[in-house]
């Protein structure tokens, strides 16, 4: 288990980690995820003493980092992929790492052999393509066996079935009780191989428990609903209270607001053929996105042009519920007003 | 510590680059020697007594010092540039360990070819010159001696250097620049201003008294000036050591 407590890094003016406390848990894989320059990097470097907090600190299993003599059985890190002399062949920069900590030379080519890389051991660091340089760090990572994992964007210029090796390793680290911090970008992949995350924004935790109890709390619940009438019944969901109504697809409304009985019941009065009608959650990547909203350094400009709203249905004359207002810009798709949460 | 040097010396040995400046630094006084020998038209060098042939593998072997400083330099400043210091106190969190037992791999290095340039060089001269040459002839023990010296301080101070600097170009610069020419500009404004004798306390001045088969009555002398030229090193070796330690990886 690892215990960072109120962990505080500067950086001349700017507070990269500002008084962060999280536990990661042993037997589970826990993401660690925030935007550009949130301060996910600087944490690890500070829990691993590479960078020296200004306040705080980290403890695994009860030890400061400091005190291991051969951490490389304790702790695995892999920090960023490039951490390897170019002029060194892999195998070497393997050698140089075991040697470290005492590990047999036999270790390394087990290492070698796992991540695959046995037919490229001998070749230089700098004829590596990113992801053989993703797989050799993580190679210096196994090479002790370690009880914990910390890794920051490994699945970084790997190739789908790179990617899907080091997720199903994640999860058979975790699963043998380990230890496993794992930060990526790719929110897809974390949503499939986390059970844990951790988010910060601005070196502050926003964040840190179950990723089910994240999405819950911060992602998009809404209903789709399909139907050969669908102006008609979107003039319905008016009247019923929908909160916003989004097109979604020639025959399809996103419903927010209403519930997925309301929907259905109102269908059945109306005589609504209905072709869909199934409960929707919006995705890790959403749930981030909202949760983060305060805390991004760097918001692009501009967006996709939002698709046309459901028109009131002229057969059924002006909707009792008043006309929503115009969207105000943001994600596309949302034309009727902010969903719920 | 055995299992850092161990590591050490993986490193040092496993990158081409660093083979090559051994190398250059190894064979230079030799070929110098050799073609000195080969191009001696007057057959001089045959009457070379120990003290001149000491003078001629000192005189060359402050090259191979010097690039053998320059090996030491790259050694660190390659670890910052290319960020494998990270993995390191990620391997060996107690930075001492990383921090020393490198230079103890290079010194060890420039140590032992030193020696064996010192060694061989005499053999060679010996052999070229017809074995005129004793190691009791003036100051040929004490230069060659110091040689070996000059070279330990000189891995010392590139190491030093590196931690301090951590760029490869600004550190080789100023290990380089300082006795070639700041210390020359130094000299010749003491001249100028009248203060020859501070002279002798320029540290690459004073540090390459130790390599000298005669001593100027003005210096330092080769035991005083190694003196003084080690101060300077280990100041600047416990500043860079210093830093590495504080400061961020």
């Amino acid at each position: 288990m690892i215990e960072i407590r109120n962990l505080t890094k500067r950086f001349g003016n700017l507070l990269a980690v500002d008084d962060l406390s999280f536990d990661v848990r042993a037997g589970r894989v826990t993401g660690f995820l925030g935007p550009n320059g949130s301060g996910k990097s600087t944490t690890m470097r500070c829990m691993l003493g590479l960078d020296h907090a200004e306040r705080g600190e980290t403890t695994f299993d009860g030890r400061r980092f400091e005190s291991f003599r051969k951490p490389l059985q304790e702790i695995g890190a892999l920090l960023d992929a490039s951490y390897a002399h170019p002029g060194r062949s892999g195998r070497n920069h393997l050698r140089w790492i075991a040697a470290a900590n005492g590990l047999p030379k036999t270790r390394i080519d087990e290492v070698l052999a796992l991540v695959g890389l046995t037919e490229v051991a001998g070749r230089k660091v700098r004829g590596y393509s990113l992801g053989m340089k993703q797989r050799l760090g993580l190679a210096g990572v196994l090479l002790g066996d370690p009880h914990t994992v910390i890794l920051d964007e490994p699945a970084n210029g790997l190739d789908p079935e790179g990617i899907r090796w080091i997720r199903d390793v994640l999860v058979h680290l975790a699963k043998s009780g380990k230890t496993v911090l794992v930060s990526s970008h790719l929110l897809a992949e974390i949503a499939l191989i986390a059970d844990d995350l951790v988010v910060i924004g601005k070196g502050q935790l926003i964040e840190a428990g179950p990723v089910d109890q994240f999405i819950d709390r911060h992602a998009t619940r809404w209903v789709r609903v399909r139907t050969p009438q669908p102006a008609r019944f979107a003039d319905q969901l008016r009247q019923l209270g929908a909160r916003s109504l989004d097109p979604a697809g020639p025959d399809g409304i996103d419903v927010h607001g209403l519930e997925i009985e309301q929907i259905g019941e109102a269908a059945a009065k109306g005589g609504i053929v209905l072709h869909e009608l199934s409960p929707q959650t919006a995705s890790l990547e959403d749930a981030f996105l909202k949760a983060t909203a305060q805390s991004r350094e760097f918001v692009a400009g501009g967006g996709v042009p939002a698709p046309a709203p459901i028109p009131p249905s002229p057969a059924t004359g002006p909707p009792i519920a008043p006309p929503a207002p115009p969207p105000p810009p943001g994600p596309p798709g949302q034309l009727y007003g902010a969903p719920g949460t | 510590m055995i299992d850092a040097i161990r590591s050490e010396w993986i490193k040092i040995t496993t990158i081409t680059s660093t083979w090559v400046l051994v190398i250059v630094g190894a064979a230079f006084p030799l070929v110098i020697s050799l073609l000195t020998a080969a191009f001696d038209g007057d057959d001089d060098f045959r009457t070379y007594d120990g003290s001149d042939l000491a003078a001629v593998i000192a005189g060359t072997a402050v090259v191979s010092s010097m690039i053998f400083g320059v090996v030491a330099t790259l050694g660190i400043t390659g670890e910052f540039s290319h960020n494998t210091i990270r993995p390191t106190f990620a391997a060996l969190p107690d930075r001492w360990r990383p921090l020393l037992a490198k230079p103890i791999v290079h010194t060890a290095i420039s140590m032992v070819l030193t020696i064996g340039i010192v060694v061989v060089g005499w053999v060679l001269g010996a052999v070229l010159a017809a074995g005129t040459q004793s190691l009791d002839d003036d100051g040929a023990l004490a230069a060659l001696v110091g040689v070996v010296f000059l070279a330990i301080g000189l891995t010392l101070l590139g190491y030093g250097l590196g931690t301090l600097v951590r760029n490869s170009a600004a550190a080789i610069c100023i290990l380089l620049l300082w006795p070639l020419v700041a210390e020359g500009l130094i000299a010749g404004l003491l001249a100028v201003a009248g203060a020859e004798g501070l002279q002798r306390w320029l540290p690459y001045a004073a540090g390459f008294t130790m390599v000298n088969t005669e001593t100027e009555t003005d210096s330092l002398g080769r035991l005083g000036g190694g003196l003084y030229f080690f101060v300077w090193v280990f100041a600047v070796l416990a500043i860079g050591l210093w830093s590495a330690r504080r400061r961020d990886a």
